[in-house]
């Protein structure tokens, strides 16, 4: 009943994008000379992105007939994925490596991403921006 | 004395990261929820446009979980970083902190739930302005996400900020008081932009050819609703950086942590009423696009009126800081 | 420090007055955007009765603040008088 190619389109898209825009940032600063501010966008946005595909291939499990199992099963799993978008927020605080800041800052990658490009789409091709990657035909 | 500082530093950042990060998974949970039980509603309404339907959904809850991932950062900041000089205003500054991301992040995770179940919803009913729906959803979600970013503001001022020159006297009330207002107060005008997205979402999904205007009209409620958590963000900012002056007293720290607790309070009913009048507002101007000079006049007034018991409130706050 | 009865009762009464301006505000600020609601949908539905219906919504209003202004005046006699 529910087409998963398009969801999965989605994720794909929006993940390399979200990647893409990380390591392009990251080259940045790593050519400005800021290495840890480097690192720090890179590991925020490996999770933010890991974060996304797990909500996309969790997505099913939200739209059950059963009520009280769905919603048990969400909210573990909601918890489940907060413990691990946690990880890269404590080990930017344990090691100096990682630039806390940066790392914060790259955990918003994907939601950067999703809005940039839907603004993008509607204020630049408000006619015809049925074209490019996300399209709303299945 | 200075392990039992050590010691009460410690419980105050497990208390205050509990608080954080409880309250906010508590918000995402709710708006997660109502996403997804509208989305299995205009599933069951039109299966045909399952696959937009559900890429809507993902969409929407992604951006609708910012808020509880600050909420998350600052319990983590909480637990894990170190503190250079305990002091005993520091546990109170800790224990604020906790509470001003926790009750900011409540309120935009149920907000931004609004917006994304009635997106889910009209695009069941019209599937050709799906794209547009998606985008007036996402503005309207990232303005229901700005008051928890004031409350990320304050949390870091009050988590980083030395406060250990000043006197403990009323400055563990000020640090108190600074995150229950910007806290509290973020709840109301979250939860009344998310109905106004929400109503905006609707009305695009009712009369697609007057998307321009509604959203436009979304924005400018949502800007009034807006205005009693900025009200709650000033009052925290007075009593962080006013600087008291030393006293052993019980009454000047009370009237501070007073003053906080009023705005906060006091935020969240006009903050909800104005967003009301607003949702009402932009879901009629998709139904009757000529009415929208009459309608834009009679929200704003209506508005107004709504908001005078915020300005009471903050009126009364303002007293306790400085008169009393 | 000896905390002493009258710094006590102060104490009491400015969180007295800050709780009941706050918790006050909420009722009526609810209330006045629902009858604003209300007053945008029927001047959506009849756009031509626009000023009688403005009218209606604010004395409503008006009545729907007085429980806002019993709160402003409690919080003001507990923070001046008491």
């Amino acid at each position: 009943m529910i087409p998963a190619s398009t969801v999965r389109n989605l994720q794909k898209n929006y993940g390399a994008k979200s990647l893409a825009l990380a390591i392009f940032v990251g080259l940045g600063f790593l050519i400005l000379g800021y290495p840890t501010v480097c690192r720090g966008v890179v590991l925020g946005a490996v999770f933010s992105t890991l974060n996304f595909v797990w909500m996309s291939l969790t997505l099913h499990k939200q739209i059950k007939a059963d009520r009280v199992k769905a919603s048990i099963s969400s909210f573990i799993n909601l918890c489940c994925r907060y413990a691990f978008i946690a990880i890269p927020v404590v080990v930017a605080i344990k090691f100096p490596r990682f630039n806390l800041i940066a790392t914060i800052a790259g955990l918003f990658t994907v939601q950067v991403v999703i809005l940039a490009d839907h603004l993008y789409r509607n204020f630049f091709f408000s006619g015809e921006g049925e074209k490019g990657a996300f399209t709303w035909k299945n | 004395m200075t392990l039992d500082i050590e010691i009460g530093v410690k419980i105050a950042t497990f208390v205050g990261a509990g608080i954080s990060m409880g309250m906010g998974a508590i918000g995402a949970a709710i708006g997660e929820g109502y996403t997804a039980a509208a989305a299995n509603s205009a599933l069951s309404r039109n299966p045909d446009n399952a696959g937009d339907i559900l890429k809507n959904m993902l969409v929407g809850q992604a951006v609708a979980e910012s808020a509880a991932i600050f909420s998350l950062v600052i319990a983590m900041l909480l637990l894990f970083s170190s503190t250079p000089n305990p002091q005993p205003i520091t546990i109170w500054a800790y224990l604020a902190a906790g509470l001003c991301m926790g009750f900011g992040a409540i309120g935009s995770g149920v907000g931004s739930g609004f917006p994304a179940a009635s997106a889910c919803e009209g695009m069941a009913r019209q599937p050709a302005a799906g794209r547009r729906l998606t985008t007036s959803m996402l503005v309207g979600s990232a303005v229901c996400q700005t008051t928890s970013i004031y409350a990320l503001v304050i949390a870091l001022i009050l988590m980083f900020f030395d406060f250990t020159k000043q006197p403990f006297g009323p400055t563990w009330a000020a640090l108190m008081g600074a995150g229950l207002s910007t806290g509290i107060a973020a709840i109301g005008p979250a939860i009344g932009e998310g109905k106004v997205a929400g109503a905006c979402c609707e009305g695009i999904a009712r009369n697609p050819s007057s998307a321009g205007p509604i959203t436009n009209l979304m924005l400018l409620g949502q800007a009034v609703s807006e205005t009693t958590g900025i009200y709650g963000l000033l009052i925290s900012f007075i009593l962080l950086f006013k600087g008291f002056a030393a006293t052993p007293d019980l009454a000047p720290a009370f009237g501070l942590v007073s003053a906080g607790l009023c705005m906060g309070l006091g935020a969240i009913g006009p903050g909800i009423g104005e967003g009301l009048a607003a949702s009402s507002a932009v879901s009629w101007l998709g139904r009757n696009a000529e009415a929208q000079p009459i309608l834009i006049r009679s929200m704003l007034v209506g508005q107004a009126v709504s908001e005078s018991t915020g300005i009471y409130s903050f009126v009364v706050a303002l007293v306790l800081i400085f008169v009393m | 420090m000896a905390i002493e009865g009258v710094d006590i009762v102060k104490a009491a009464a400015f969180l007295g007055a800050g709780i009941s301006m706050g918790l006050g505000a909420i009722g009526p600020g609810v209330g006045e955007g629902m009858a604003a609601a209300k007053a945008c949908e029927a001047i959506g539905r009849n756009p031509q009765e626009a000023g009688l219906l403005t009218r209606t919504m604010l004395v409503g209003q008006a009545v729907s603040e007085s429980t806002g202004i019993y709160s402003l005046v409690v919080a003001l006699l507990l923070l001046f008088v008491v």
